[in-house]
């Protein structure tokens, strides 16, 4: 039930694997560009097919075939996509692996990577030869059996013989989900993969006018899959590393509007970064589609950089907020074509107990199911009814990788999240599941746990962790203590620097009680919940 | 008497990270690693990188920085780009 006409459009492509769409656009766009800005680096489509063969090629030479997992450690450069596309061309999955952030725990960084590599079972890992010096020597110990070079494998000069590949055999195992002590891998096939970049191109009718540009990292699913989707058009692709970004928001909107792209894509945070940006001189009016998502959109932060930034071209339609996860490959709601961001106003207390009441509080719209895909509440509850998203489409994934299925009897995904429809328009109200997303990144309230319980003078096991959306996203760990209350403080900051230290976690809030006034229960829900209601009290 | 350049760096770095971080400076010793600070994340480190980048006119190496922890680390990345 859109409410703009149907838009014309040619007719979706039907290859059905990565490699085979890829070859296939590449064949009527050879030069059209791949721009890596951060790596100063580009590649033609006709250079991605050419250079992905040859790397799939120097996979074969290592032993991967049909089945296996490649592991992938890189920046947003050519050997990210030659990698993605070599995988697929062997019929193996292609397994993003994070980078390491800032400052983080370097040993808590190995001993994450590490777990990954074993819950995927991974043989090979493409480390790219620009991070040789940086992670060489500890890549071998992630646990790969091979670490081989970028570089190495698309200088290969082996022969690949054409294979054909199964469109329902992996082609990216995501590992977004999932806590540091039990990763969850989500399996997305070829099928899933395309039937995501195929309701994108839809719901935005895509075209060869577009250029797409991101910032995100492409190990992440909006990073990734957003990328994809522009390459499966055909059209200019323009990537920068998150640092580039990080470091001098501002310095990137102006490469940004430098290359006059269309399409963006960036989690809610980055609108906040931008408002120190000076519009003067920026030309912002080819911008037609800015996706905000990946963690929960403040409408104060859209109405906000939707004034600073109108004089310099910026449309408000523009905007884009959109509700999606790795578990449907990347995106399931958008908002018409053209339309404002719409905001409901709902009472925060009576949100909580499950029920829309007119209020103070500001919820943004996330749009309807995009083509190809359906969303209801809670089994099919009535519009105004909070209860668990559920999703079912194409672009769905058929499970974990651990063989468990996150869905319903009747066969949806069950998402975790909260929400309530209105008109066929979602909107966010909350979390089942025990995670929080800031920027991006999912934390779990077991990893904090197991970190604070960790520290000296806290009772030994003796700590809750929860997470809070109020009066932003944050988790908030309780700890008991036998120690005086003069050593409280100190105590509180110890916890605080563990926890930062080893899970780069800042939105954290730390509380201490007396022993034994934790709830006992084996259950980490039932405690959970407990001692929220201690918090309240 | 002229101060040594190293200990100039170093209280440049410190003035920096206390205000990018919001903490006093008074609270951050040499050695204080700075994953631990109060409200220290992923995204004010690059920050902050950034804010010394430009101070010093100098771009640091991710190779470099990658795996600092202390104000005296990120004085010895600045005190080897400003060599280099």
């Amino acid at each position: 039930m859109s409410a703009l006409p149907p838009v014309p459009r040619e007719a979706p492509r039907t290859e059905p694997t990565l490699h085979e769409r890829l070859d296939a656009v590449a064949a009527t766009c050879p030069d059209q560009r791949i721009r890596f800005h951060s790596e100063n680096a580009e590649l033609t489509y006709a250079e991605l097919v050419a250079s992905s063969t040859r790397m799939a090629a120097g996979l074969a030479e290592h032993g991967a075939g049909p089945g296996d997992t490649i592991g992938l450690l890189a920046p947003n450069g050519p050997e990210f996509l030659q990698a993605v596309f070599a995988a697929s061309r062997l019929g193996t999955a292609a397994c993003p692996l994070p980078l390491p952030a800032g400052l983080r725990d370097l040993v808590e960084y190995g001993h994450r990577t590490a777990t990954i590599v074993a819950a995927s079972g991974m043989r090979h890992l493409v480390l790219s030869t620009r991070l040789q010096r940086m992670l060489g020597a500890r890549a071998a110990q992630f646990g790969a059996s091979a670490v081989l070079d970028s570089r190495a494998l698309v200088d290969s000069s082996a022969e690949l013989a054409p294979r054909s590949v199964d469109p329902a055999s992996p082609a990216v195992l995501q590992f977004t989900s999932g806590s540091t002590s039990a990763p969850k891998g989500v399996v997305l096939t070829h099928a899933n993969v395309l039937a995501c970049a195929e309701s994108i191109t839809e719901a935005i009718a895509l075209g060869p006018a577009d250029a797409h540009a991101s910032w995100l990292p492409l190990f992440h699913d909006m990073g990734l899959f957003g990328t994809l989707t522009g390459i499966f058009t055909g059209i200019p692709v323009n990537l920068w590393n998150p640092a580039a970004f990080v470091k001098d928001p501002g310095r990137w909107l102006a490469e940004f509007a430098a290359t006059r792209s269309t399409i963006s894509t960036m989690p809610n945070f980055a609108f906040d970064a931008l408002l120190d940006a000076e519009p003067q001189g920026l030309e912002l009016s080819a911008w037609r589609v800015c996706f905000n998502g990946a963690e929960i959109i403040r409408p104060a932060s859209v109405a906000a950089f939707g004034a600073r930034f109108a004089p310099a071209g910026f449309r408000a339609e523009a905007m884009t907020p959109g509700y999606g996860m790795a578990e449907a490959t990347l995106v399931a709601t958008l908002p018409p074509l053209g339309r404002t961001p719409v905001v409901d106003a709902v009472d925060r207390e009576e949100l909580t107990r499950g029920r829309v009441v007119p209020g103070t509080k500001e919820i943004m719209g996330l749009g309807r199911a995009v083509p190809g895909m359906e969303v209801r509440i809670a089994g099919g509850a009535p519009d105004g009814t909070v209860g668990e998203i559920e999703l079912r489409g194409a672009a769905v994934t058929g499970g974990y990788l651990d063989g468990t299925c996150p869905f319903t009897d009747d066969g949806w995904l069950r998402t975790g999240d909260l929400g309530y429809l209105r008109g066929g328009e979602l909107f966010f109200a909350g979390r089942v599941k025990e995670m929080i997303t800031v920027r991006g990144v999912n934390t779990y309230p077991a990893d904090v746990e197991a970190e604070a319980g960790a520290v000296p003078g806290v009772r030994r096991g003796r700590c809750v962790a929860l997470a809070r959306l109020e009066p932003h996203e944050h988790v908030a760990v309780v700890a008991e203590t036998a120690a005086p209350e003069a050593e409280h403080k100190a105590l509180r900051h110890a916890i605080a620097a563990r926890v930062r230290r080893a899970l780069g976690l800042s939105a954290l809030t730390v509380h201490l009680t007396a022993p034994d006034s934790l709830p006992r229960t084996t259950s980490g829900k039932l405690r959970r919940l407990a001692t929220a209601a201690l918090l309240e009290r | 008497m002229s101060v040594p350049i190293a200990d100039q760096i170093t209280d440049i770095v410190r003035a920096i990270v206390a205000e990018v971080l919001a903490v006093p400076a008074g609270e951050l010793a040499t050695d204080t690693d700075l994953r631990e600070v109060e409200g220290t994340d992923s995204i004010k480190v690059l920050r902050l990188i950034a804010r010394i980048e430009r101070e010093y006119d100098v771009e640091l190496e991710d190779d470099d920085v990658f795996g600092v922890s202390t104000i005296a680390d990120v004085a010895g990345v600045v005190r080897k780009a400003l060599d280099g």
